[in-house]
């Protein structure tokens, strides 16, 4: 990981002056050099004076001298960071050739832990980069007056026009201005913030962990950042928490979690050991999944239950965890929460609760005194970077409450990269309140809704900077410092944040120095020099950095919280809404296709945020997958239960709710119907709805924001809703996998096939008998197959035999592999008609199945909660390929390291291939996706407009684009594998290249990114290597190999769950 | 029309109906009759209604190909995992009408069965434009166009062949042999009356064009004699092919592993659907061809009655093997294939397996009826519904089996596009212009062939008529 040369602060950017190293080149050889420029120069100018000139004189700088840590061609890992709600996440970021192509997890970043471990937010943040509809100048709307007013005009300003704007209006001590951000725990940020000490600063996320700050709060006196670690629990209770998808955490969550999951020593089954996850939700997500016991409920039922959880300790607080009674409501999880309460007891300072970023902060201080009781491993970090002080601390929700406020009395308001408008409870009327400030500013990735309310208004909007494209330093949860390094010039001229606030102080500086300043004031102070700064640039993080947790203070957690805070006064027949966290995240990645196109790991809808529900509930309302329905919030509590009887409880005043109803919109959204969801209950995923942010956000799904309220906190954060039918309106939802209502043969089918492609059992049956249902193929052969094991002389292996092991047991789904794959193999977006149309481009895919438990007669009853299981596919590389055996042009073949190939020069596209792939595994480019934008993909070629030049510019050169009418599939990254073979044979050209590969030299792109290491590559020839290892191991099968002697390279480790006895 | 005219040989064996009826059983009756469709100066007004249906059907086929062509396979319905569908469905469809052609003028052939001459070449010409729009599917199904041409073992420097184990390029060959054996037989067939054509010739053009194409045939004794041998050599040389190149055409399924096409019965139950297939379209263009162009005389009822009992009879070997299959699919124990016969009547695509079914089995049962057989509307109704049918079964097979295969995660719906509807339209207009082009300008029925079979080219039965129907 060399660092960027920070000399020349954006070398190798394309837009810079890539090949101009003169500058830091120095010594005596260049000066001859410039007097052969000057000479070469004159002359052309004296050419261009004797004749016609033909060409704009020019002058030419020669790349004579490569700069340090640049290669043409050869990628270079850059560690970088990011942030999401205020979480500092390290990052590697390959470029190549002065282009970032690729992002992975910094491994020496505690949130990745040793792996290239991300999540599919900061895989796919590579995209939003190059996003062609990101703001490219500063723009101001003014109005105009003259005889044709046509109202506002939008014009582009130069950073010069905003700069003397700012310069005009803002007071250098930021007195009358009030600002807005995101959460950020930059240093640099915090440091630069002192630049305006009169401003007012307000902060807000929408998905944040606040309300856990707050719950801290209420129990502990201060706003700790609660950090459970669940690589030490043994019984993990999830409370309506996604802990695998849509938090900035969850890759550290998911590689704990599976830490305790990890069964690879089959030597000792008997005594293997496993976490326990219970999980208790509101929806149905990829934690509900992967939990051991789950129990789906209303939201409504969340705090009742929580509040019996806590009371159940409180009767006996000496004994803190010895005697747990059993909470009471609702009456169908009695068993379930005897159970698990039993296994707290039975697990004493080994169990851990983890509660829903989006539950109250009354539940969260419940949870908070439960796990002190219990005595829970739970981490807790202070947060000395957050703007609010600790005494006067209150959480986000009420921090935009008085924003709006102060936003309204502001001389200059300014909001940078927030967008408050689309987030902010929809009765806050936000919009309105920017488009009337005096002056408004909003700085940003996109035009977003927050830029057009300030440019309705009159205000600007500047472009910000990516994180790829800026200086930056970030802290992450436990306090550890990643320096931020651009890969590239700001490509729109953004700025990032400390440049931008540095610039409205009147004391303009480059991001750079701004962020030395405070490596050498902050967290180098005392032992910054040039070797530290580039060793920290260089790692990724700045060594002991991180924070010690806090200990808890002394007052004990129950005496002080009586939970009387969490109260029941909920409507429990009315239908509620959950908010999910899809792969929009809080909305500012809607504009990434490859985030949109990315199927949900539960629903596998993409394009769209569907309203789930139940099938029961759907039944009960007459809904089906695919319907238009109106959802309107039921701000007075009314709701019509199965009589048609209303229920008013008086929680909200009649008033307010007469005045937030003006302001709340009825939003139309699509049914998906998604068993094991709650009754009564529906979900739907924040950040979609977009009407006017870019080619890709644009009117995909519905807007869940606007059916929110700042009233929610009164009621813990429940939404209540009615959901009509109205219409026959039908919105064809694009999902991947058994979209079409199946008939009940298909059904019987699914059931009866589910248990045969992932074998599932229990620890219990572990222990006893290793292999589990897995058959094992015996092959009689009739011909003398491929040899893959021949040895030379010496007896060492002649070729490589790739494999690849994925751990089902491990597999969250959160699909942070499909598009780290969709990244480093230029695998095209299509469009939600063309997946609609089955004809999605992954090389990998998640499928998902659910398993219904079987009533009393062996019928699988559908109406009961499923298990859902995840199971990656990719290429198998059969060894038996029936791909490559119809292919009319040999376009498929196989290689002798046993790796199935797919010549795309040389396919015609027949698709045969495709029929014969029993796992139907190959993608077909029905058109030119990557030649052409998705909205005119039914245009003939000639005609049709060519693919934005920045799209171009996220390819990775090192695998093929390829062409219309050719198929395509997993490759398992053989360009990895040959940029491995490269490297190495240039390394033992003399000693000759060895049989054997140390192993992890050659990691896939999904490998790298798998945050709970369920995927394993390598060489099945090294008896030592981790693959051969699982691929070994009695749980490990191969799909369909029994049925067809396809002879999978890919081999799936057995899914093992570890349930309870459940007490009756 | 009265009994007598219809072969009664089971009703009564002492007797046999004459195959050309009325007036035409004369050896000058029979040129002038043939002939006459091509020479009279305009064609029935039905002709051009026909040839315009047809030939804008045509246009719309090139609309369709220049579409296609030009964007993508994607304008086609086809998707993940129904990687084939309409293309390929109509390809086995059009190259399964291609056999009957074939079957009657080698098999029945050799076989002597004489009735064969009445239809014989209308059934080749059938034969030789329905192997042109078997043939394009492939070629415009490829995903990259440009490139079809590496399916052919060119010799080229890169010594790339393609590949010889795949069942496609074993297509190619049997298609193109049977395409170039068919169109040999039929060609050389329709020399000697192409040479009376252009005998008879009135026009200079006319003159030229026929006396090009008969290829300076004089009628001599040695003429005679080398056609007669030759023909009887590619009677021969085409007779297995029509049972290979079906065999072959559904190698691309036996051979491939998706549960309801890997079966070996698939070989001898393809050659039966495409017989059946291929009279029931030789019914389906003679019946409004014989009224259209007065050749009632030389199709007689006899010959459609002979062909309707052909139908029956391939009609009950398909029903055989559709039970064979499902009998195969239980007795095999395979969860994947038990699952895909059921799925095949009782899935999602139930609708195409029933109507299969009906067309198929139960609507020929009809034929069993003799006053069915011999009502040529009933018939051609019959063969309309079996041509259906049929198409029906190519598409059950393939978007089927290909729509729910192994993995439930896979399967997949599928729907055509506008595209591909009027593609298959558009060959049926490909189909019919060359074959109204055919009735205009080429002599229908085999004028020499239908003479040798007259009374009058054999002394012994050189008695009149009514002689000949004595005891």
């Amino acid at each position: 990981m060399p660092s960027m040369n920070d000399k020349t602060d954006f070398e190798g950017a394309p837009h810079g002056n890539a090949g101009l190293c003169g500058d830091d080149g120095g010594g005596g050889g260049n000066e001859s050099r410039r007097t052969f420029l000057k000479i070469m120069g004159a002359s052309i100018a004296l050419a261009g004076l004797t004749s016609c000139r033909r060409w704009p004189a020019e002058e030419l700088a020669p790349y004579a001298h490569r700069p340090p840590s640049r290669m043409d061609g050869v990628p270079v890992s850059y560690a970088t960071a990011t942030e999401i709600g205020g979480i500092g996440i390290g990052a590697l970021a390959v470029s190549m050739d002065g282009r970032p192509i690729k992002i992975d997890g910094n491994p020496t970043h505690p949130l990745s832990q040793g792996g290239g471990a991300s999540d599919m937010y900061l895989q796919a943040s590579i995209l939003g980069l190059y996003d062609p509809d990101r703001s490219r100048s500063p723009v101001l709307r003014r109005d105009v007056t003259g005889p044709r007013n046509e109202g506002r005009e939008r014009i582009e300003k130069s950073w010069a026009d905003f700069a003397a704007f700012a310069k005009s209006t803002i007071h250098p001590d930021g007195s009358g201005l009030v600002i807005l951000t995101e959460a950020s725990r930059s240093p640099s940020v915090a440091a630069t913030r002192k630049l305006l000490p009169q401003a007012k600063w307000f902060e807000y996320e929408a998905i944040s962990n606040d309300n856990q700050r707050a719950g801290a709060q209420q129990v502990f006196g201060r706003p700790l950042r609660a950090v459970p670690q669940l690589d030490k629990a043994e019984v993990i209770v999830s409370i309506d928490a996604d802990l695998f998808n849509g938090d900035p955490m969850s890759t550290k969550y998911a590689r704990d979690f599976a830490a305790g999951r990890k069964l690879h020593d089959s030597a000792n089954a008997s005594h293997a050991t496993m976490n326990r996850l219970y999980v208790l939700e509101s929806g149905f997500t990829t934690t509900g999944s992967m939990a051991d016991h789950r129990h789906a409920v209303q939201p409504s039922f969340i705090a009742p239950i929580v509040k019996a959880i806590l009371a159940s300790l409180s009767s006996d607080t000496d004994n803190r965890s010895s005697r747990l009674s059993v909470p009471t409501p609702p009456e169908d999880m009695a068993a379930f929460s005897r159970t698990l309460m039993q296994d707290i007891a039975a697990h004493p300072g080994k169990a851990v609760f983890v509660v829903g970023q989006r539950l109250a902060p009354e539940i969260h201080a419940a949870i908070a005194a439960i796990n002190f009781a219990i005595n829970a491993p739970v981490d807790y970090y202070a947060d000395p970077e957050d703007p609010r002080d600790e005494k006067t601390w209150t959480p986000h929700s009420e921090q935009l409450i008085a924003f709006a406020k102060a936003a309204q009395t502001a001389d200059v308001v300014l909001i940078l990269g927030a967008n408050p408008v689309l987030t902010a409870p929809a009765d806050l009327d936000l919009a309105n309140i920017l488009s009337k400030a005096k002056a408004s500013i909003h700085a940003g990735l996109y035009e977003d809704e927050t830029a057009q309310a300030c440019m309705r208004g009159g205000g600007w909007h500047i472009p910000m900077a990516h994180y790829l494209e800026a200086w930056s330093d970030v802290r992450t949860f436990d306090g550890t410092v990643s320096i931020a390094q651009p890969l590239i010039e700001p490509i729109f001229g953004g700025k990032s944040t400390i440049e931008i606030l540095s610039l409205l102080a009147g004391k303009e500086r480059r991001g750079l120095e701004i962020v030395r300043e405070t490596a050498k004031n902050d967290y180098l102070k005392g032992r910054y020099s040039e070797w530290s700064w580039k060793q920290s640039l260089s790692n990724g993080i700045v060594e002991n950095s991180a924070r010690k947790p806090e200990s808890l203070p002394g007052v004990h957690a129950l005496a002080r919280h009586d939970a009387t805070g969490v109260h029941a006064s909920a409507c429990h027949d009315a239908f509620q809404l959950t908010l999910i966290t899809g792969s929009a995240y809080d909305g500012r990645f809607t504009n990434n296709g490859w985030l949109m196109e990315l199927p949900d790991p539960m629903t596998r809808v993409c394009w769209d945020n569907p309203l789930l529900v139940s099938p029961q509930t759907a039944a009960k309302l007459g809904l089906q997958s695919d319907d238009v329905v109106r959802i309107r919030r039921t701000h007075d509590y009314q709701s019509r239960d199965r009589k048609g009887a209303t229920h008013s409880p008086d929680a909200l005043s009649h008033d307010r709710s007469q005045t937030v109803a003006a302001l709340m919109e009825n939003i139309d959204a699509t049914i998906f119907i998604m068993p094991g969801y709650p009754n009564a209950t529906f979900g739907l995923a924040v950040g979609y709805g977009r009407k006017t942010l870019g080619a890709i956000a644009n009117n995909v799904g519905a807007n869940a924001y606007a059916l929110t309220s700042t009233a929610d906190a009164q009621n813990h954060g429940i939404i209540y809703i009615d959901v009509q039918k109205y219409g026959d309106k039908v919105n064809r939802l694009a999902c991947v996998q058994d979209h079409h209502v199946i008939d009940k043969v298909g059904r019987d089918r699914m059931h009866a096939i589910v248990s045969d492609l992932i074998i599932e059992g229990t620890l219990a049956q572990y222990q006893q008998h290793p292999a589990l249902e897995t058959r094992k193929t015996i092959s009689l052969s009739m011909w003398n197959e491929h040899d893959y094991d021949a040895k030379d002389n010496n007896g060492d292996y002649l070729n490589h035999k790739w494999g690849l092991a994925i751990d089902l047991t491990a597999c969250t789904g959160c699909s942070a592999c499909v598009v780290a794959c969709q990244s480093e193999n230029n695998i095209p977006i299509v469009g939600k008609e063309t997946v609609y149309r089955g004809r999605e481009m992954h090389w990998l895919r998640i499928d998902r199945y659910f398993k219904w438990p079987k009533d009393a007669n062996g019928n699988v009853d559908e109406t009961s909660a499923p298990q859902a299981l995840h199971q990656p596919l990719l290429c198998m590389h059969c060894e038996n390929a029936p791909c490559e055996e119809v292919c009319p042009v040999l376009a498929s073949t196989h290689s002798r390291e046993g790796l199935n190939m797919m010549a795309y020069n040389r396919c015609v596209g027949t698709r045969y291939c495709s029929n014969n792939c029993p796992y139907k595994v190959r993608r077909f480019n029905f058109f030119d996706y990557n030649f052409g934008t998705l909205q005119n993909l039914y245009v003939p070629n000639i005609l049709r407009e060519d693919i934005n030049e920045l799209v171009k510019m996220s390819k990775n050169p090192q695998v093929t684009v390829r062409s219309r009418g050719v198929m395509e599939k997993c490759t398992y990254c053989i360009q990895r594998i040959e940029a491995a073979r490269i490297a190495i044979r240039a390394k033992t050209r003399h000693s000759g290249e060895p049989s054997i590969w140390p192993d992890g030299t050659v990691v896939t792109a999904c490998q790298q990114a798998c945050p709970t290491g369920a995927i394993v590559f390598g060489d099945l020839h090294d008896k030592n290597s981790k693959v051969a290892k699982l691929c070994s191991l009695a749980q490990s099968y191969a799909l369909l190999d029994p049925e067809l002697n396809t002879k999978p390279r890919t081999r799936y480790l057995a899914k093992i769950r570890n349930p309870a006895e459940m007490t009756r | 029309m009265t009994a007598t005219e219809i072969d009664n040989t089971l009703t009564d064996p002492r007797f046999r109906a004459t195959l050309v009826t009325g007036d035409s059983a004369s050896i000058r009756a029979i040129t002038e009759k043939i002939c006459h469709i091509a020479e009279s100066p305009r064609p029935p007004r039905a002709w051009y209604i026909a040839f315009a249906i047809a030939i804008t059907f045509l246009a719309i086929l090139g609309t369709m190909i220049a579409y296609l062509f030009f964007t993508g396979v994607g304008v086609w319905g086809m998707n993940r995992p129904n990687m084939w569908a309409f293309d390929i469905t109509n390809f086995v469809f059009w190259v399964g009408i291609a056999h009957a052609g074939t079957l009657i003028s080698a098999i029945l052939f050799l076989f002597r069965q004489k009735w064969r001459t009445g239809i014989n070449r209308f059934a080749e010409a059938m034969t030789i434009f329905s192997v042109v729009c078997a043939g394009m599917f492939p070629g415009i199904h490829v995903g990259r166009v440009w490139f079809v041409y590496w399916l052919f073992p060119l010799p080229n420097q890169m010594g790339l062949w393609p590949n010889f184990f795949s069942p496609l390029l074993w297509d190619f060959f049997a298609v193109s042999t049977y395409a170039t054996v068919s169109i040999l037989f039929w060609y050389m067939g329709m020399v000697p009356d192409l040479a009376s054509f252009r005998d008879r010739a009135t026009t200079k053009w006319r003159f030229l064009l026929y006396g090009i194409l008969s290829l300076g045939w004089r009628g001599s004794y040695r003429h005679w004699h080398i056609y007669e041998k030759s023909y009887l050599l590619l009677a021969a040389l085409a007779t297995p092919l029509v049972l290979s190149v079906h065999s072959v055409v559904s190698f691309d399924f036996a051979v491939a592993q998706v549960p309801g096409w890997h079966s070996t019965i698939f070989p001898p139950y393809f050659v039966a659907g495409a017989i059946f297939s291929g009279f029931a379209m030789v019914i389906t263009l003679a019946v409004p061809a014989r009224s259209l162009f007065g050749l009632k005389d030389f199709i007689t009822m006899r010959h459609l009655d002979n062909m309707a009992k052909i139908i029956l009879v391939m009609s009950l070997m398909v029903a055989y093997a559709y039970l064979m299959e499902f009998f195969v699919a239980y007795y095999s124990a395979s969860p994947f294939d038990r699952f895909h016969f059921l799925n095949r009547m009782f899935g999602d695509m139930w609708w195409a397996g029933w109507i299969m079914l009906s067309c198929n089995v139960i609507v020929p049962q009809c034929l069993w009826f003799k006053w069915m057989r011999q009502n040529p509307w009933a018939l051609m109704i019959i063969a309309v519904l079996i041509n259906i049918g049929m198409w029906l079964e190519r598409f059950v097979i393939i978007v089927t089996s290909l729509s729910r295969d192994f993995l439930p995660s896979s399967w997949h719906w599928y729907m055509p596009s506008y595209v591909e509807v009027l593609t298959l339209m558009g060959s049926f207009g490909l189909f019919f212009t060359l074959f109204l082009l055919f009735c205009r300008y080429l002599p229908m029925i085999a004028m020499a062939e239908v003479k040798s079979i007259l009374p009058q080219a054999h002394d012994y039965q050189s008695r009149d008529r009514k002689g000949a129907t004595e005891p």
